[in-house]
């Protein structure tokens, strides 16, 4: 399948970038194209399968038999994607932790965001929502992330 | 090892692969080639997507998995002893390397489908015209629990021979059963517990 060759190693980084697991990463990435193949999508491009990879990927970091594995390995601090003050320094346990307190349209901007440093507008595009929506929705993200930074460093 | 964002840079891991494979409009190509001409940090960003790539393996292709459901639907398939009819709720694609290609499970099931037209007996064959006759010989494991056959077509199911059945090397089942229609069909053991399936054999309308 050329679109699995083509595209499959994009896929791959890109969840390793969020799951920090090769063996996950490829699980989602063989789930994303053996799904595929029972559909009829001559369209495909590498923006739509970062939508569906994204979705997988969530699925799996949701699953509460996983998360533990997940959670257990210590991510290395995120820098902010875009420099602004807005965008506070995330661990990605604690990310991983805020997805799972998110509903999925909030989950899957988070993760273009700060997993795969999408601009707004990029973001915009590859969940097919409007920009504004975007801001929205990541101005959510920044205050419930604070609220659980906040609540870390309380403990 | 993927190295970090660098705070401020505005381009994103999308833009640097759809770069990478060719892909974005000219212009931004062109922008991501003067940004790469002047940021290190993302050079080496750009740079890591063609180091140590590990070739993607073989797409797994999961077995058949199926989950019945029991309610009224239309008989497709005429049987000569047909068991029960339900909606099949497929929960996997069903995979196939082609209609007539036997697919083998890890524990040895295995179905041979002889037909019957015009006289004529065929072994092992690939398709099927409407009122050809099969009948069904299994191979399995003494003790494998095979508790029945099952003719799946679209979405219509149908258990046409009279199971459980014993275990051996070829074993000629009782019944007989007859194909129309003109989707493909697959013929399968169904082991213990109802959803589990294997030994598939397709077959294509001729």
């Amino acid at each position: 399948m050329d679109v699995y060759l083509r595209y499959g190693p994009a896929l791959r980084r890109k969840c390793e970038r969020m799951l920090h697991s090769r063996e996950d990463a490829e699980d989602v990435v063989q789930g994303v194209f053996v799904e595929l193949l029972g559909r009829d999508r001559p369209d495909v491009d590498l923006p739509y399968l970062y939508r569906a990879a994204t979705t997988r990927a969530l699925n799996l970091v949701r699953d509460r038999r996983r998360r533990r594995a997940l959670l257990d390995r210590h991510g290395e601090i995120l820098a902010p994607p875009s420099g602004r003050p807005e965008d506070r320094a995330a661990s990605r346990q604690l990310l991983l932790q805020l997805i799972d307190t998110l509903d999925d349209s909030h989950a899957e901007i988070l993760v273009y965001r700060y997993f795969d440093n999408l601009t707004q507008d990029e973001i915009a595009a590859v969940a097919s929502v409007s920009r504004k929506t975007v801001g929205k929705r990541l101005d959510r993200i920044r205050e419930a992330l604070e609220a659980l930074a906040g609540r870390e460093e309380a403990q | 090892m993927i190295p970090d964002v660098e705070p401020g840079c505005p381009i994103s891991w999308l833009q640097l692969e759809l770069h990478a494979l060719g892909e974005l409009p000219a212009a931004a190509q062109a922008r991501v080639d003067a940004h790469l001409a002047g940021c290190p940090a993302c050079r080496e960003r750009a740079a890591s997507l063609g180091v140590h790539v590990r070739p993607m393996p073989a797409l797994r292709r999961p077995p058949p998995r199926w989950r019945f459901a029991a309610a009224a639907a239309p008989v497709l398939l005429a049987a000569s002893a047909l068991l029960a009819v339900g909606l099949l709720v497929d929960d996997g694609a069903l995979w196939a390397d082609g209609p007539g290609i036997r697919v083998k499970s890890g524990d040895g099931i295995a179905l041979t489908l002889i037909r019957e037209r015009d006289g004529v007996v065929v072994e092992a064959p690939t398709g099927f015209r409407d009122g050809d006759r099969f009948r069904v010989l299994l191979t399995c494991p003494p003790g494998a629990p095979v508790v029945d056959v099952v003719v799946v077509q679209g979405e219509q199911v149908a258990y046409p021979l009279d199971g459980p059945f014993d275990c051996g090397n070829r074993v000629a089942l009782p019944g007989a059963f007859r194909l129309t229609g003109a989707e493909p069909v697959w013929v399968c053991a169904v082991e213990g517990a109802p959803g589990e399936a294997s030994g598939c054999v397709g077959l294509a309308p001729e």
